[in-house]
């Protein structure tokens, strides 16, 4: 039994006593990607550590800080351990309160909005958008709402990715398992074709989404993507260090629509990063609106 | 109608001679905690939880749980060890939290019992958190105080449980806020049949205030620091998936929270504060809510 003889404990000190090092990598973590981890996930953190300490060959979370903090190659090592925090992959339906809040209540939000101004499609950008998931169960999504929040609006859905390979294989529009594991019945059925052992995109969904290569810190054609309702860019700016978040932040702002919304990954944030946006809570899912003189409506008064 | 259903309501809250009496322990718990840590008397208190059978096995299983800091690796097996291991401070926190178990129906009247006790734990974990978060000096305070904050509720469902039905049901059918629909089909709130609960146990004023003004901290009387932090842990359970046992659809922006704003304006900590990261604390510690209290509830 490890327990301190803390009869007197004070209280209110932080939930769990977990390593020194663990903690110190979890804010290192949030500080160079900001991404979260929580208390309770702290065993996995340090089961990705584990990983990453066996192939470098050091004994002990602290000596892997250090490699994470003063070793010269520590940026590579940081981006090493993303990769196995974030698992550079993706799936359908991959973030179920984000989608629940986006139908519920982001898009009758802009909805509205946009009933005020135009008749112009709904245009959201999915940026980062890998092989192609999250576009697709965005686009399906649509599909189900066209007649209900989206009261027969079309919708064009933007999707890019660095990667051309990624890319590639959105196109073709042809999951395996891993890709399809999470998606309900209603939606595989819906919209999905079999192909051998694989799942093929019915056309109507694919019709919504056009893709192509995009590097988010490429300045010059980062201005094209314009009028944007609504920006997911997920699991994405993890891999960024914060100047070039700014950037890209920047860009999404001027891209986006004074309504507009940009959503990020689960447990990833803003703080420190930029001040156009505000943060706003939504059940089990926050979400960023644009603050100050492009806002939609200065919610705050002076 | 509806006028008539609030009196009628508070009436009996009033006069009422079959209230539950507050359980023993609780008051005496509540009693011990506002006194200084160093006049604490351990053995006291750890014979007034041992003293109940009941009360002891809730407090062992949740004291047992990552929940409580526990980061012993042997499971206690008394409330005398229990105390070695988490501490004589959360073991009362523990114990008030497991003591109003004995106050909960043992029906659903809409609101599962389960649902509401996970609401109030995770309250009072969360207020904790914030309050020592942004220097509030008393956060064993804001524990107890965000524990309790809704027994308005378990008071509506002893005098009046088909009328709060109805209420519940309005409320998870719009996906509102509760005390909306209670407002809405009572015309009172919780925070009213609260009252009437708080003043009938002699609760501290600033307790009693706490559970009067947690939705509308901007006009509530003298303490609104202590209230305005359960408000604000409470929209983050509720927005965190452990509010009622159903979402309010709708967007939360913390800085237009009138509880928000009066504590930016007292505390630092606050200006600016991370919030995002907060509520993935928040996510982390309501995950762990849940399977404490689906343990305890699965061994009722
Ligand atoms: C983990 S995936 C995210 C996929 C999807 N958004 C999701 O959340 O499931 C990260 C993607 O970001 C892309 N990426 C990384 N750096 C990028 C950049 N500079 N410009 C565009 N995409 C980038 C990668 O190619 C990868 O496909
Ligand atoms: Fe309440
Ligand atoms: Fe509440």
């Amino acid at each position: 039994m490890m327990a301190t003889p803390s009869v007197l404990r004070a209280t209110g000190s932080s939930a769990n006593e977990r390593s020194e090092p663990l903690i110190q990598i979890r804010d290192l973590i949030y500080k160079t990607a900001g991404i979260f981890q929580a208390d309770n996930k702290l065993q996995l953190l340090e089961r990705h550590c584990n990983k990453r300490m066996k192939a470098l060959g050091v004994p002990t979370l602290r000596d892997y800080y250090g490699c994470l903090t003063v070793n010269p190659m520590h940026q590579a090592e940081m981006v090493s351990l993303l990769n196995e925090v974030t698992i550079g992959e993706t799936f359908f339906f991959r973030n179920r309160p984000q989608l629940d809040a986006i139908r519920k209540i982001v898009l009758p939000i802009i909805i509205d909005a946009k009933s005020k101004t135009s008749q112009a499609p709904l245009r959201i950008w999915s940026a980062g958008c890998s092989t192609g998931e999250e576009p697709f169960t965005l686009s399906m999504m649509l599909l189900e709402e066209t007649q209900g929040t989206l009261k027969g609006r079309s919708a064009e859905i933007l999707a890019t990715d660095l990667n051309e390979r990624s890319i590639a294989h959105a196109k073709t529009g042809c999951y395996a398992d891993h890709s399809t594991r999470h998606l309900e019945p209603h939606f595989r059925n819906k919209y999905f074709n079999i192909s051998g052992d694989k799942l093929q995109v019915k056309p109507e969904v694919q019709a919504n989404v056009s893709f192509s290569r995009l590097n988010l810190l490429d300045d010059s054609r980062m201005l094209f993507a314009k009028g944007m309702d609504l920006i997911l860019c997920c699991n994405v700016l993890i891999y960024f260090d914060a100047a070039s978040k700014r950037r890209v932040i920047e860009h999404f702002y001027r891209n986006l629509l004074p309504h507009g919304y940009l959503l990020l990954g689960h447990s990833e944030s803003l703080f420190g990063i930029s001040e156009d946006f505000r943060l706003v809570h939504m059940p089990s899912a926050t979400a960023y609106v644009k603050s100050g003189k492009d806002a939609a409506d200065s919610p705050r008064q002076p | 109608m509806s006028v008539a259903t609030a009196s009628h309501i508070l009436e009996k809250l009033e006069f009422t001679r079959d209230l539950p009496t507050v359980p023993v322990v609780l008051m005496r718990l509540l009693r011990y905690m506002e006194k200084p840590l160093d006049q604490v008397d351990v053995a006291q208190i750890v014979n007034l939880i041992s003293q109940d059978k009941s009360l002891a096995g809730h407090c062992l299983q949740v004291a047992n749980s990552p929940l409580f800091g526990s980061s012993h690796e042997d499971e206690v097996v008394s409330i005398q060890a229990s105390v070695m291991a988490v501490g004589v401070t959360r073991i009362q926190q523990i114990a008030v939290s497991c003591s109003l178990l004995r106050l909960m129906p043992t029906i659903s009247f809409g609101l599962n019992p389960a649902v509401f006790w996970a609401h109030s734990l995770g309250c009072a974990l969360v207020s904790r958190e914030f309050a020592t978060r942004i220097g509030y000096p008393d956060p064993a305070k804001a524990y107890v105080a965000g524990l309790l904050h809704d027994i308005g509720i378990v008071a509506l469902l002893w005098v009046a449980p088909h009328d709060f039905r109805r209420c519940f049901e309005e409320a998870s059918r719009h996906r509102i806020p509760l005390h909306e629909a209670e407002q809405r089909v009572l015309g009172i709130t919780h925070c009213e049949s609260g009252k009437i609960i708080a003043q009938n146990w002699h609760l501290s004023q600033e307790l009693t205030d706490v559970i009067v003004g947690h939705h509308s901290p901007a006009i509530a009387p003298s303490s609104s620091v202590l209230t305005s932090i359960i408000s604000v842990s409470d929209l983050l359970c509720r927005i965190g998936g452990l509010g009622y046992g159903y979402s309010e659809d709708k967007q939360t922006d913390f800085t237009e929270e009138p509880a928000f704003a009066i504590l930016a304006a007292k505390y630092r900590a606050l200006r600016p504060f991370d919030l995002a990261r907060f509520t993935f604390e928040t996510e982390g510690l309501l995950e762990e809510v849940r399977a404490v209290v689906s343990q305890v509830y699965g061994a009722h």
